[in-house]
């Protein structure tokens, strides 16, 4: 993970580690075996391999007609559409496929944003504590007493608004929904790193008092050493867990949103849409349940393969994981 | 205790701070809490309106304003409900939301620590992993989705339950379960984890080479150190149960905050965007600290080096 | 080590471990019922009757309140001089007697009945409504339905401060205790029918001085109607218990009414059909993705409803300051589609804007309402041949993925699809919040936006008058003097036909010029078992009083 840049870095310095670059590789190879040797994680690498094909390279298939408007509405699964169509006799496939590309896009760039904030903020205010951690947790306090609801919904409206009468408008010509997708990450991203600073920040803490930590300041290392090569190893697998469930937890606050009317926006639907599209079909009349069965059901596969691709690195890259022995 | 009163001196600041800040948000927000599909008779009867809300002051004066019926306890009059004061409508719904959020903490932590607990100890054979694809299951089912189908199969279908309000209990069952369950899988997950990490410890090791029980070693040593993520993941689990009850609510008929939070955004309802933002966030600060307490008593380690 | 030991020690009594996971369930059993115990439950029994009435009011105040789950309440609560008749709608003595019409039908002369008195006991003089209806005109109360009251002399400018030293005040006083005199601007055939309206509603004067704003929810509030109002309890329900100084207590049907705020249609349904409703009454409380299904059952009822939904330009705008244009994009609506695939619930399609059933108009002919080639035709005329060189349009709207709003998104696609098929250009979708787009909409500041306009009483007068140039419902930038003169006049003529013919003649110009396009026409919906609940009858207004509705029992 941070192999090359522990490399470069440390190049400059001329210390004896070139060795070491090459121990931490094969750490890498070596996670990468038991990773595969994991059978639920290799199971759900290829869920998600298969998923992943299908959903970049379905739309080259002729059916892929996510926004035909025809007039055969509510048609139950059939040769011709295999998951049946919507209420605008759109070809619901067309729509699943377009739907958890974009949720994808949605989950894995929030999850990045919510990573690389969340982990220097809780890393920085763990280790060096005092002051400075005061001051960066009381910021996150503040976020988190912001209901991140209200958070979002202004940062989505008002900041829409104010980016359109701004000169930044005329870059971004007709693209408007473009700009309400990046609000979107921006939004996601900023209310989900909060949770992963602050239990990235509870580990350092205690790793932080713990005796090789010492030893290490009194060796005079550096700080920055210390946390590449000390702390971040140790978080690894509690941060790659948390990235993971954050993935997951970004695709369903974006169909909470999508609940709301703020999520996606027509014509681009995420499986979250079509999930809150298809919920009033859950009722005692009449169900179609096509609507919901599959965006819900695909959603549902998507998560746990995430997950268990997740737990499988976790169990591989952790060096204190029980499997490891 | 000292620095538990030291924090909680802290939050006056933080208030006026975080009040400062969606007071600043809502006005910067495009849209106006009095329009409506029904126009006034002319723009002066708008503008009369609105003055009457210090809405034509400078943000700042209008802030001191609010400050000052602050000082008084007052929120202020909703802008939407016209008869109704900021403060009618939390004494209603805070109480509510507060029994659904609390049911569904305790809900969600008693279920999810129990489930973590097993996982761990039954890691390896097929318990272990239906458990753990349970507590998965949790966190992959959207409450929109779970709720409807609850309702549908045990207050329609089996009719076991009340489909909607908050009026007993029985009630609050299939609420607490659709907000619950989502959060039960995500601690599952944490306490499974944590404890995972705690028996390859190296203290852990030594125990267990120097022939303690696994049991013992389970619920004495790996299950105080594995629970560290869970306590520290308790402020903003009950900050999320709090504010985010607003699908259960909304499938449910349940009168607490959680819908007047949304949708006094979405009505552009100042006055009660800024009263409710505060109260939410005192509580939310309050359970924070608390937990941050607790974090520091129950983790030796953080103790030692303060 | 032994230091960590010793922590765990304390840790174990109270985290689970053994026995402590039983424990942890307990208090959450615990914590439930002691926190459900401290809320007020439904004291007593289930209410002889209950509603389920859309979203929750905003006010119970008849001056404040703002659409017509509000005003389904308030009229249970506070009655005035007239009020409507269950089975006809049509406008009979309410509080007053009977009165008298001057020669020029510009003065109303009402007889109070006698001993009607509050429901705390005082009696109700024309004094009362002397106060109620100044403070309905009060700038300072901002009333949304102000405008009602117009056609009163002296009214408007009361309303609207134009002229604050004029001594007269608005046009109507007590004349003695039981007789109130009300003088007109001119003739309006439809007066008495506003009579009904909640804003003219007698409001209780001695208990609003000494609360002026919360005075709704201070306990025993005084009431003129048939009902007191027991609590009010937010997004959970109403109850009203009859009142029993109401001046025909004798002919309230029911002893207790709940009515429940509810905006989820997937809610209400639920509810209706565990029994625990006993009427849904209202049209956004209709689940519409079931119902054709829902259709077909005894319980479910539709009629005409006065309401229409209709998309306006902004024709300040370019390329919409063309008619040619306006026309070209209302011809291309198959408005049958939208009816028949998306709203699904036996919407007519609209082919003028005043509703089909309205009382006393007829546009006559059916204008034609989808004719694509024409509509291309006006477009080539109008400088776009086959859509070309046609200008980024965008189509504007409110919407949310559940509820009511959610049929705006769906109609939107259908509409972007039609313009695209039939007229070749490309439109784009908006989508707003509701507060963002109602700015938006009265700024000007959209192309064409989706919209929809309830009918306030049983009178074309009511949609028409809204685009006329001063109007500040217009919101379309369109103005024209012979539409102005037309309603003008027709507002002044009593004989019925000539005043239908002039009417006619300003609704032609309105759909030559098309600053609007009309999609189709609400329909009225209601579920109840007509075998056990008795005293609903549909009405265009889809207004029903509560006080005639009873429900069997033994059910």
């Amino acid at each position: 993970m941070s192999g090359e840049s522990v490399e470069s870095e440390n190049a400059g310095r001329k210390s004896p580690v070139q060795g070491k670059a090459e121990a931490g590789e094969t750490l890498m190879r070596q996670g990468f075996r038991r990773f595969w040797r994991n059978r639920p994680a290799r199971l759900a690498t290829w869920v998600l391999g298969v998923l992943l094909i299908v959903v970049f390279f379905a739309p080259l298939a002729p059916n892929y007609r996510p926004d035909i408007i025809t007039d055969r509405n509510f048609a139950p699964p059939s040769m011709e559409h295999w998951m049946g169509t919507d209420d605008h006799g759109r070809d619901l496939w067309s729509r699943v496929v377009y739907g958890t590309r974009i949720s994808l896009i949605v989950g894995l760039i929030g999850a990045a944003v919510s990573f690389f904030i969340g982990t220097t903020w809780g890393i920085l205010a763990g280790y060096f504590g005092g002051r400075l951690d005061q001051l960066m947790m009381r910021f996150v306090d503040i976020l988190y007493s912001l209901p991140s609801i209200i958070f979002v919904i202004v940062l989505l409206t008002t900041m829409k608004e104010i980016i359109l009468s701004s000169p930044l408008s005329r870059i971004l010509g007709d693209n408007t929904g473009v700009l309400h997708f990046f609000l979107l990450f921006a939004g996601l991203g900023a209310v989900s790193w909060l949770t992963l600073a602050r239990i990235v920040r509870g580990q350092v803490l205690s790793l932080r008092s713990q005796p090789f930590l010492e030893s290490c300041h009194s060796l005079g290392l550096g700080h920055a050493y210390i946390i590449r090569r000390h702390i971040f190893p140790n978080l690894f697998g509690i941060i790659i867990t948390y990235v993971m469930l954050t993935i997951p937890s970004v695709i369903l606050y974006e169909s909470f949103l999508s609940f709301l009317g703020l999520g996606i926006e027509s014509p681009f639907a995420s499986l979250g849409s079509l999930i809150s599209r298809g919920v009033p079909q859950i009722n005692p009349v009449r169900i179609y349940w096509w609507l919901i069965a599959f965006p819900a059901l695909t959603l549902a596969l998507l998560l746990i393969s995430l997950n268990f691709a997740g737990d499988g690195l976790r169990d591989a890259f952790d060096p204190k994981s029980s499997s490891q022995e | 205790m000292i620095h538990f009163i030291k924090r909680l001196a802290m939050m006056i600041p933080l208030m006026l701070v975080i009040s400062l800040l969606a007071f600043a948000l809502v006005r910067l927000a495009p849209g106006g809490p009095f329009s409506g599909e029904r126009s006034f008779a002319n723009e002066q009867i708008l503008k009369e309106l609105e003055a009457r809300y210090h809405l034509d002051k400078p943000v700042l004066v209008q802030y001191g304003y609010f400050l000052r019926d602050l000082l008084r306890g007052d929120l202020g009059m909703s802008m939407k409900y016209r008869n109704h004061t900021v403060n009618d409508i939390v004494r209603q719904g805070l109480p509510v939301s507060m029994a659904l959020g609390f049911s569904a903490f305790v809900f969600a932590m008693s279920t999810g620590i129990t489930l973590g607990v097993i996982t761990a100890w039954k890691k390896g054979d097929l318990t272990g992993d239906l458990l753990a694809l349970l507590a998965l299951l949790f966190i992959c089912v959207p409450s929109m989705v779970l709720g409807p189908i609850l309702i549908l199969i045990f207050a329609v279908y089996i009719p076991l339950f009340p489909t909607s309000f908050f009026h007993t209990p029985w009630h609050a069952v299939l609420p607490v379960l659709t907000l619950g369950v989502y959060y039960s899988g995500k601690i599952s997950r944490l306490v499974s984890e944590g404890i995972q990490d705690a028996l390859a410890s190296d203290f852990i090791r030594t125990a267990r080479a120097k022939g303690v029980s696994p049991i013992l070693l389970l619920f004495r040593h790996a299950l105080p150190m594995g629970i560290l993520p869970v306590v520290s993941y308790s402020g903003p689990l009950l900050a999320d149960l709090l504010t985010g009850s607003f699908v259960v609510e909304n499938l449910f008929q349940i009168p607490g905050l959680g819908t007047f939070l949304v949708n006094s955004s979405l009505n552009r309802d100042h006055t009660m965007i800024v009263g409710l933002v505060l109260i939410y966030s005192t509580l939310i600060i309050f359970f924070n600290i608390v937990v941050d307490s607790l974090y520091a008593v129950l983790d030796p380690r953080i103790r030692s080096s303060r | 080590m032994s230091k960590i030991r010793g922590r765990a020690d304390i840790f174990n009594l109270r985290i689970p471990g053994g026995s402590g996971l039983p424990c942890i369930w307990m208090v959450w059993v615990c914590v439930l019922f002691a926190a459900m115990g401290c809320r007020p439950g439904p004291e007593g029994r289930r209410a002889d009757l209950v509603i389920a009435n859309s979203v929750e009011p905003e006010s119970l105040d008849p001056v404040f309140i703002t659409g017509q789950a509000d005003a389904r309440v308030v009229e249970s609560l506070f009655e005035g001089l007239l009020r409507i008749d269950p089975e006809s709608a049509a406008p009979v003595p309410g509080l007053a007697a009977s009165w008298t019409v001057s020669e020029d039908s510009r003065v109303y002369t009402f007889s109070l009945r006698p001993g009607i008195r509050w429901s705390d006991g005082r009696p109700i003089t024309a004094m009362d409504f002397e106060k109620s209806w100044k403070r309905a005109l009060d700038p300072a109360n901002a009333a949304r339905y102000a405008g009602l009251m117009f056609a009163i002399e002296g009214a408007e400018a009361f309303h609207t401060r134009r002229d604050e030293k004029a001594e007269s005040g608005p046009g109507f006083r007590a004349l003695d205790d039981q007789t109130f005199e009300v003088r007109l601007v001119e003739p309006r055939s439809y007066f008495l029918h506003l009579l009904t309206m909640p804003i003219f509603a007698a409001t209780p004067a001695h208990a609003i001085l000494e609360s002026p704003i919360r005075w709704i929810l201070e306990e025993d509030v005084p009431v003129s109607g048939a009902y007191c109002l027991e609590w009010w309890r937010l997004n959970d329900s109403i109850r009203v218990r009859r009142n029993p100084l109401y001046w025909d207590n004798e002919n309230t049907r029911s002893e207790v009414v709940d009515f429940l705020p509810i905006s989820n249609p997937s809610t209400a349904l639920n509810l209706y059909l565990m029994g625990d409703v006993d009427v849904i009454w209202d049209k956004d409380l209709v689940p519409t993705h079931v119902v054709d299904e829902l259709m077909g059952r005894d319980d479910f009822h539709q009629f005409d409803y006065l309401g229409t939904y209709f998309l306006r330009f902004n024709t300040t705008l370019k390329p919409f300051d063309d008619p040619r244009v306006r026309r070209a994009l209302s011809l291309a609506i198959d408005r049958e589609r939208i009816t028949l695939r998306i709203t699904r619930a036996g919407e007519k399609p609209a082919a003028t804007f005043v509703p089909s059933g309205t009382h006393g108009y007829d546009f006559g002919r059916t204008p034609v309402i989808h004719n694509p080639s024409r509509a291309r035709q006006l477009l080539a005329e109008a400088g776009y041949p086959d859509g070309k060189g046609f200008p980024p349009v965008e189509y504007y709207f409110n919407g949310a993925s559940s509820g009511p709003a959610s049929n705006h998104q769906k109609i939107a696609v259908e509409l972007q699809a039609m313009w695209k098929e039939h007229l070749n250009i490309q439109v784009k979708l908006k989508k707003n919040e509701w507060k963002v787009f109602l700015v938006d909409q009265e700024s000007l500041n959209y192309q064409v936006s989706r919209s929809s306009w309830i009918g306030d009483y049983n009178d074309a007068n009511t949609f028409l008058e809204i685009f006329t140039s001063s109007e500040s419902n217009n919101r379309t930038g369109w103005k024209n003097s012979q539409f102005d003169a037309l309603i003008d006049q027709a507002n002044r003529t009593l004989d019925g036909d000539a005043r239908e013919s002039l009417l006619r003649q300003a609704e032609f110009i309105l759909l030559e010029e098309a600053p609007i396009a009309p999609v189709y026409f609400y329909k009225g919906t209601h579920m109840f078992d007509a075998n056990r609940v008795h005293g609903i009858h549909f009405n265009i207004l889809d207004r029903h009083p509560v006080r005639a509705v009873s429900v069997s029992p033994g059910h």
